[in-house]
């Protein structure tokens, strides 16, 4: 057999010569050269698309998975707050899109309290009569859909939609 | 074929492997022309038949185009080519057992080759014993001596391991050597 390192040929018996002889090449089909050249144009246009895709896929889960993880937690440090702070939170999160709503955490004194005037020295706008939260069970059943709401709001991360 | 011949090609076909990542339609095409007959030649040998073979190798390139750096990254690109190819016929074939349409026959493939050949009638000879061997000693022979690749290459290219492939390659050669006598005379 042949040594590739010594450059020994393989020994050339004349049986192996006619086989080589008789290799000749076959003649391609015309038009056959531009057909597979088009394809294979078309394809490695292809597969760089599918690996853009696939890379571009890939950075986009990976982001939203990061995103997830850091919102979960940070969501998970929100949650262990003392009440009082937690209501505060009802309260100021209720005036932006209820602003007849009055937090439980308030305290009634501050209803008959004289309104305090504003950067100007102008006093602010008073409303009717003060009404007692405790007074209204629709106020009462308000406030507990709102804590409601809110405590779900914690469960799904901050993605529910606010009202 | 000469060594020099085949020295060169190998050396051509390595070259536009090494541009198959940064250029890989250019690489590819360059590839196509150096190697196509060569493989067409191979692929007639599982296909039976020309148009089928032709098939095989637009596969086999559109499979590598798609995913260039298997072929770049290959440790014998060349037998990996081969091999492409070969898969390639042989899911042609599978496909058309599937749809109920006969595979060509050797007789046909015989008649397509022989009707190739005009001018070389011991060539032709040889053709024909070539193609009485089993099919899986005809392509050892074929990738032997007319690709001239190494038992490692051929073993790489057809999935087999080394000892098979020069076993197969040995008992193909005793058939020929009696068949081929009254021609060395």
């Amino acid at each position: 057999m042949s040594d590739s390192f010594l450059e020994i040929p393989e020994p050339s018996l004349p049986e192996h010569n006619l086989l080589q002889a008789a290799g000749t090449l076959p003649e391609l089909t015309s038009g056959f050269r531009e057909r597979v050249v088009l394809n294979v144009h078309q394809q490695v246009r292809y597969g760089r698309w599918v690996e853009r895709a696939w890379v571009t896929g890939n950075i986009v889960a990976a982001c939203l998975v990061v995103l997830l993880v850091w919102n979960f937690r940070w969501t998970n440090q929100q949650t262990p707050q003392p009440q009082e702070q937690r209501q505060d939170t009802v309260q100021d999160d209720a005036s932006t899109t209820y602003p007849t709503y009055i937090s439980p955490g308030k305290n009634s004194d501050d209803d008959d309290a004289p309104a305090q005037p504003d950067a100007h020295g102008n006093s602010l706008p008073q409303g009717g009569p003060s009404i007692r939260r405790e007074s209204i069970p629709e106020m009462l059943e308000l406030n507990e859909l709102i804590e409601k709401l809110q405590s779900r709001k914690h469960v799904l991360c901050g993605f529910l939609p606010y009202l | 074929m000469s060594l020099n011949h085949t020295t060169d090609f190998q050396a051509n076909f390595r070259y536009c492997v090494d541009r198959l990542t940064e250029q890989p339609e250019r690489a590819l095409t360059e590839m196509f022309d150096l190697a196509a007959q060569r493989l067409v030649r191979f692929a007639i040998t599982i296909t039976g038949n020309q148009p089928d073979a032709e098939d095989a190798l637009q596969g086999a390139f559109a499979r590598i185009a798609f995913k260039p750096r298997l072929l770049a990254k290959a440790n014998a690109p060349w037998p990996y080519l081969i091999r492409s190819v070969r898969n390639e016929a042989l899911r042609i074939i599978q496909k058309r057992k599937g749809t109920g349409l006969e595979v060509a026959e050797r007789g046909s493939g015989e008649e397509s080759v022989a009707s190739q050949i005009v001018h070389e009638e011991t060539a032709d000879i040889v053709r024909r014993m070539l193609k009485t061997l089993p099919k899986n000693q005809y392509q050892v022979v074929i990738l032997k001596h007319w690709e001239e690749l190494t038992f490692a290459e051929i073993a790489e290219a057809l999935g087999l391991s080394p000892n098979t492939v020069a076993s197969r390659y040995r008992y193909a050669m005793e058939k020929l050597q009696r068949s081929l006598e009254p021609l060395v005379r």
